[in-house]
Formats: C-alpha cells, sequence, structure tokens
C-alpha cells in the first residue's frame, strides 16, 4: 500500500516531506484496521486518493469494528494522523469504518482543523 | 503486508548497537523489539538503536522503543537512538516525543559518547 501512495503522491508532485508524512499518516489506519479485524496479514482495505485545489484527500475503508483508541499504541497512532494530516475523520460502522485524511501540498499547510 | 526490515547487531566496549534499517511497521516491530532485547546482556552498559538508514517508521516501531526504553530503564541500562534531523523518522519521535524516554541523537559517534 505505501508504495502505491508514493508513486500517486510523486505523481500529483508532493514535496518528499509531504510524500513521508501523508504516508505514514495512511499506514496508521491500515495498521489500525489489521489489529482491529484481528490476526493476518490479509484484511481487506480500500484506499482511495484525490487532488482538488491542492489539496490530497485521502479515503481509507476496512471491514473490521472500529474501536476508540485507547491508552499507548493506538492512541499514539491517532496522534500521529493528526499532527500529519490537516484534517482527520473517522466515520465508524457496524460494517467498517471509513476514515478521511485531508492535507494541503506543496508546503501550504493549513492549521489544523480538527 | 510483509516484513521490509533488516536488523544488524554489534557491540562495542559493552554497548550493544542495533543498526535497524529498511522500513520498521506492524508486520515487524515486535519482531525487532525482541530481537534487540535479546541481544542486551545485563552485563550490557546500554543500547545505541541506530535509524540512520531507516526510512520509515510508524505507531507499531514507536511502540516497540517505547518499549525497549522501558525494559533498559527498569535494568538500569541507557538507551541512546540515532535519527538524522530532517527524516521521516525524526518528525515521527518528535511528534511522540521519544525524547523524554531517551536521548535522540544524528550520529553513532554522538550516541557511543553518551554512553560513555
Amino acid at each position: 500500500m505505501r508504495s502505491m501512495l508514493r508513486r500517486w503522491l510523486r505523481h500529483v508532485e508532493g514535496t518528499d516531506q509531504e510524500i513521508a508524512e501523508i504516508t505514514t499518516a495512511c499506514g496508521e489506519v491500515a495498521t489500525n484496521a489489521i489489529q482491529h479485524a484481528g490476526a493476518g496479514g490479509d484484511t481487506p482495505f480500500g484506499v482511495e486518493g484525490r487532488l482538488e485545489g491542492g489539496q490530497v484527500t485521502i479515503t481509507v475503508r476496512d471491514y473490521g469494528a472500529w474501536r476508540p483508541p485507547r491508552d499507548g499504541d493506538q492512541g499514539r497512532g491517532l496522534s500521529l494522523m493528526r499532527a500529519l494530516m490537516d484534517f482527520v475523520e473517522i466515520a465508524p460502522s457496524p460494517e467498517g469504518a471509513t476514515v478521511r485524511l485531508r492535507r494541503a501540498l506543496n508546503g501550504n499547510r493549513s492549521e489544523p482543523e480538527a | 503486508m510483509s516484513e521490509l526490515v533488516d536488523l544488524a547487531i554489534d557491540e562495542r566496549d559493552r554497548v550493544v548497537v542495533a543498526q535497524v534499517s529498511g522500513e520498521l511497521d506492524i508486520a515487524g516491530a515486535s519482531r525487532t523489539g525482541e530481537a534487540i532485547a535479546g541481544a542486551v546482556s545485563t552485563a550490557a552498559r546500554g543500547l545505541v538503536v541506530d535509524f540512520s538508514s531507516l526510512d520509515f517508521i510508524d505507531s507499531s516501531g514507536v511502540a516497540m522503543l517505547f518499549g525497549l526504553a522501558r525494559r533498559l530503564t527498569s535494568r538500569r541500562q541507557q538507551l541512546c537512538v540515532v535519527a538524522p534531523v530532517g527524516g521521516p523518522v525524526t518528525r515521527v519521535l518528535d511528534i511522540v516525543e521519544f525524547d523524554k524516554a531517551a536521548p535522540v541523537v544524528e550520529t553513532l559517534d554522538q550516541a557511543l559518547t553518551e554512553l560513555a
């Protein structure tokens, strides 16, 4: 997933730092999906990237039950996502969670909205 | 996810140097942490975790590092982490304020001096 995302972010002309940070944030969402769905590395999840008005929006859908982060590692994953992106939105549902991450490219980083 | 991380262990004057390279994520973090912990005998003075050649770290890698810090502190051994300034790993360590648990320096030489 990371190599695919990096290729796309290079294609939309993200800087090296932007690529690294967005990839890290998306990795946290994927890690969360894998942890919540239980053991095994073959948990299905979908990743969709969009570039609109200089802003990258990445939507990750998983099919496990989203649980609110506890202390420790999971809480840390969420703080990483929030620190690395301009906007993070988590929409849990019984079938799985949808996480939307947004960040402006080319150094035009806005203040975090949430 | 496949495992993308490599580990090389060396020892210098009773300081264990663990060089972690590649990408450290949920697929390899706990095994890497166990391998590093297993390499630090009670006779060792301390541990340097060298991330100079690490291209990626996530919260699983960070958890591994905090775990090592706790273990070493309880055994009265020192820990120092090497991460080059401006790299992707340093950014993550800054966000989680890892420097409150153990010093983070730029080069292996600085780390060895720190533990001297």
